[in-house]
């Protein structure tokens, strides 16, 4: 009864974890979506390269909304169908700006070693 | 903080015994969104079936994120658990011989305790039927070669005036055969046996 994941896990945790942060900051920064609207605007803003399972944003949902990051409501979505509205919280809003300073600090780190690197 | 936290706990306590309504509510959920990405790919001109098995192809595993929310909203441990219970039924039911087995096993190791315990807890836990009984001993008189005797019913006086240590003293006559009275009554007599004590 074990749940061996192996490898993969190891990849799409990094996945899973900046699909967060970008899921928090398109519910800031488009206030709220329903799943599919998420996965659409993912999509536009990754310009394509984000080739990923759209059921995958429902797993970052789902953790979203345990951490209690994000809120859902049901509502009427554009063609009058039910549908699941998530907006960022309070403790969401704190959450992205602090992702978003180590993403910032972490990556400029990476990106001036690299450039060490060239200087040789 | 600490609030919330309780509050998922009790929430997932509560998941234990309940069924889950937000199961079906996520599949619909999922499904819808699978529908509306079929809807799209039928703009780019698919057939119908085409685009609904591309868009499932494209969403993904559902069964997984169903998983990964049960997970989410239960008790690992509790779930476990009842699992293993189950199988322990499933198994059992299977063999009926070993379990009659088990069943009688159980059944006389827990007689036999229930009544081991009754019998000493009748006679040698209980406290006596009097007030403060932790507050009652019993005194003997000791030999020159160190047994306990009876008390003599002299030193019993002498002790019962004289001492200040013990609030009250009664005799008890300790029959070497029980003396037995007999209780005559209209309809049934019955026979007791009983000890001669002085008052106290």
């Amino acid at each position: 009864m074990t749940k061996g994941k192996g490898d993969i896990n190891k990849k799409s945790e990094v996945l899973q974890g900046t699909l967060d942060l970008m899921i928090l900051k398109t519910l800031q920064a488009m206030g709220p979506l329903h799943g599919f609207g998420i996965a659409r605007r993912l999509e536009q803003l990754s310009e394509e390269v984000l080739r990923l399972n759209e059921g995958t944003v429902y797993t970052s949902l789902l953790r979203l909304q345990q951490e209690g990051w994000i809120a859902s409501e049901w509502g009427a979505s554009e063609n009058n169908r039910k549908a699941k509205f998530y907006s960022i919280t309070k403790s969401g809003l704190k959450q992205l700006a602090r992702e978003t300073e180590d993403w910032e600090r972490i990556s400029g780190v990476i990106d001036r070693l690299l450039r060490l690197e060239g200087q040789r | 903080m600490i609030v919330r936290r309780l509050g998922k706990l009790w929430e997932r306590m509560r998941n234990t015994v309940r069924n889950k309504p937000h199961t079906l509510e996520f599949q619909a959920e999922m499904e819808e969104h699978v529908r509306l990405l079929a809807e799209q790919y039928r703009r780019q001109d698919m057939t119908a079936e085409a685009a609904m098995l591309a868009a499932r192809r494209q969403f993904g595993n559902t069964t997984l994120l169903q998983e990964d929310l049960r997970t989410m909203q239960m008790i690992p441990a509790i779930e476990a658990l009842r699992g293993d219970l189950t199988y322990a039924a499933r198994l059992l039911r299977r063999n009926p011989g070993f379990a009659a087995t088990a069943v009688i096993t159980l059944a006389l190791g827990i007689g036999a305790n229930t009544t081991i315990f009754s019998v000493c807890n009748a006679m040698l836990f209980k406290p006596l039927p009097y007030a403060e009984p932790d507050r009652i001993v019993m005194l003997s008189e000791r030999q020159h070669d160190g047994t306990l005797s009876d008390v003599a019913p002299a030193n019993f006086v002498d002790w019962r005036d004289a001492s200040r240590s013990f609030s009250g003293m009664a005799a008890v006559k300790a029959s070497s055969f029980a003396s037995s009275f007999i209780l005559g009554g209209q309809s049934e007599t019955s026979r007791l046996t009983g000890g001669d004590v002085s008052s106290s």
